[in-house]
């Protein structure tokens, strides 16, 4: 599963996340500022984008897998072609998607979760989400795990073709599966009051904004600027 | 569905983005004074719960499977509140970790399957109970309906922003969802029953 | 010797009524080892949860002569560690540095501080090399030694440990009973795993039914067939073979 989320390391993975994400950010933000009939912008997006990508070293395979929930997307943009929609309007979505989704698996493949987690709270989004967001992320493989033992077992004592009847005993597991969840849960709470915790969440920041950070930021963002800028028609 | 960045036109994005960061700011507020400590590593838990469970399939006709959304069992299990918290912060991590919907697509998606999905189905069903006087039908009915009026909002997002006309896309995606949306009205029946009968002290909704 | 561990009279009832411990006495000193079995239900578990506090029945637990109170828990919870049976239930933060580093910030060192006690703790655990990885890249014997980390880098006197070679592949088996020899704190083991227990304590003590049913020298106890049959369990064949060829 790592694999899966970490494809590749380059020097875009020892930078802050908070750099990556405003980047991110100013980049999806140009995008959507970019109007139809401004060709050249769309080209140079599109090329830095390539640059972006390939700075991070990311395996074009992934990157492919990575863009499938964005297929039905482009079908519903070609349903409305179909039915008598203009082709620039389809162009320009789906354009504007491959560029944006793009722009968001280049972030998640250049800043692991716990890094981007670390650079949420430094931006002070509020304790209770990122909290959240941490154990969510630690146990999702854990819960993965066991939903699939589940299924198989379930599964194995059902040789018969599934039909929609089945949904009910899904929903059984599902039950069984929430149980489980919630023992889990007090005795991760037992762990966490065994390690002295008294309800305020503390945890360490290994990530620090330098010269790099702010020159790569500011350098970007100022390309991006220009070439939503210029390029106006 | 999850709403990938680019798609949604510039002022449904920003409405969207707004009315989700309002509405989970409220939530935040209202949920840190209505939890107990032990309940925070839950919340989280279950979160990762959720995503399990939308990873069951069940058959529906021919080759396809549905899969669950679990917002009205979730509201259940912790109250509408938390729950608007939970399926929000499943949205943000299949967001960031996955790229299933976008990032400024949140607040579409939060609106839809938190918020509608979850919240106002909760309090559906607390209505339907009262008025039907039976528990079990209350449920079913809430959460097929989480599932069709999420697909709606979703698809009136798409149509408002110029993609997809009206006509076709609204009553296409009900129709779709209308019949996951009987899985979804099962599976939330038979898990909420399970939790009820082995462990009643868990449920808070 | 200091005394480590007093229990005084310990009773505790579950919410639903049933008695898990009717009326438990027990003296640990500084630096024993002494293992706590017995059948399941014994009550092995719930006797451990009092010794850091998070369990609290009526009578008194003592901890280095304090007696543990609703107002000193942390400082009890920093002098005992509680090593739980899952490792998936003690690592819960995304980063093994971070799940080290928990204990030491809650006991109020700066981030400096206790980033240099989780690694000198993962150093003892001989973890160090996995301090950016998450838990769930970790193997199962992995997690059992970070785990086992986030509690000495709290720097406890007494270590409690439930179950510590569950599920455990005999090599990292017999690697973490050799590391836990090699530390020297006060420790109390509960376990079904009796070899182990005998490589590791040298005091045993036997539970049944929410009582102390036998408490004595490890050798003896463990190769008592009757006293083990009566209380379900067995000798533990390492010493069933010295019985046999004498």
């Amino acid at each position: 599963m790592i694999d899966w989320f970490q494809p590749s390391q380059s020097w875009l993975t020892r930078l802050d996340s908070r750099t990556k994400l405003l980047m991110f950010l100013a980049y999806v933000l140009a995008v959507l500022s970019t109007k139809p009939q401004m060709q050249t912008a769309w080209m140079t997006l599109s090329g830095l984008l390539v640059v972006m990508i390939f700075a991070a070293r990311i395996p074009l395979r992934w990157l492919l897998t990575r863009f499938t929930p964005v297929l039905p997307f482009i079908g519903l943009g070609a349903i409305g072609l179909l039915l008598g929609g203009s082709k620039e309007t389809f162009a320009q979505v789906t354009v504007k998607m491959v560029l944006c989704v793009g722009a968001a698996i280049w972030l998640s493949a250049t800043t692991p979760f716990a890094q981007l987690l670390d650079g949420l709270r430094k931006l002070k989004v509020p304790t209770l989400l990122t909290v959240m967001l941490s154990f969510m992320f630690r146990y999702l493989f854990v819960l993965i795990e066991e939903a699939a033992r589940m299924s198989r077992a379930y599964q194995s004592r059902c040789p018969r073709k599934q039909t929609l009847k089945d949904a009910t005993n899904i929903g059984r597991l599902t039950g069984a599966l929430m149980l489980r969840t919630y023992n889990r849960a007090e005795r991760i709470y037992l762990a966490m009051l065994s390690r002295g915790f008294d309800g305020e969440f503390r945890t360490i920041s290994l990530q620090r904004m330098n010269f790099a950070d702010i020159a790569l930021l500011c350098g970007f963002v100022g390309l991006l600027i220009f070439i939503v800028a210029a390029f106006r028609q | 569905m999850h709403i990938p960045d680019g798609f949604l036109s510039n002022p449904v994005m920003v409405t969207t983005n707004a009315g989700a960061l309002v509405t989970l700011g409220a939530a935040v507020k209202k949920a840190k004074g209505e939890l107990e400590e032990r309940q925070i590593p839950l919340m989280g838990v279950t979160a990762a719960f959720i995503f399990a469970a939308q990873m069951l399939n069940f058959p529906i006709i021919g080759g396809t499977s549905g899969h669950v959304l679990g917002g009205l069992l979730a509201a259940l299990l912790l109250g509408p509140n938390a729950a608007v918290l939970v399926m929000s912060v499943v949205l943000i991590v299949q967001a960031l970790l996955f790229n299933d919907g976008g990032i400024f697509a949140l607040g579409a998606n939060i609106i839809n399957m938190a918020i509608i999905g979850s919240w106002c189905c909760y309090w559906l069903y607390r209505w339907l109970a009262k008025l039907c006087r039976n528990e079990t039908i209350a449920v079913a009915i809430s959460a097929w309906l989480s599932v069709v009026l999420s697909a709606v909002a979703c698809a009136l997002e798409l149509t408002i922003s110029g993609v997809v006309p009206l006509l076709v896309v609204v009553p296409t995606m009900a129709a779709i969802h209308a019949i996951i949306g009987i899985g979804e009205a099962l599976v939330t029946v038979a898990a909420f029953a399970f939790v009820k009968r082995t462990k009643p002290e868990l449920v808070r909704g | 010797m200091q005394e480590a561990i007093r229990v005084e009279d310990l009773h505790y009832r579950y919410p639903d009524g049933t008695w898990a411990l009717k009326g438990i006495s027990l003296k640990i000193a500084e630096g024993e080892s002494v293992a706590i079995v017995g059948p399941n239900g014994a009550g092995k578990t719930t006797l451990l949860l009092h010794l850091n506090g998070i369990l609290s029945g009526e009578g008194k637990v003592f901890v280095f002569g304090e007696e543990v109170t609703k107002r000193n828990l942390l400082k009890v919870r920093q002098l005992v560690g509680f090593v739980f049976q899952d490792p998936d239930d003690q690592l819960f933060m995304p980063t093994v540095l971070e799940d080290v580093a928990f204990g030491p910030l809650n006991l109020g060192f700066s981030q400096d501080e206790a980033i240099k006690r989780a690694i000198d703790a993962l150093d003892k655990v001989g973890m160090t090399h996995a301090l950016n990885r998450s838990p769930h890249q970790l193997s199962f014997g992995e997690r059992k030694r970070v785990a086992i980390a986030t509690v000495l880098a709290m720097q406890p006197k007494v270590l409690v440990l439930d179950e510590p070679t569950a599920n455990l592949d005999p090599r990292s088996r017999r690697q973490l009973i050799s590391l836990l020899n090699q530390l020297s704190v006060t420790k109390v083991v509960a376990t079904h795993d009796l070899d182990a227990a005998l490589r590791l304590c040298e005091r045993v003590v036997v539970m049944d039914g929410g009582q102390v049913v036998a408490d004595g020298d490890a050798q003896s106890i463990l190769s008592d067939a009757n006293l083990m049959e009566a209380h379900g369990l067995e000798v533990p064949p390492s010493l069933a073979a010295l019985q046999t060829h004498p």
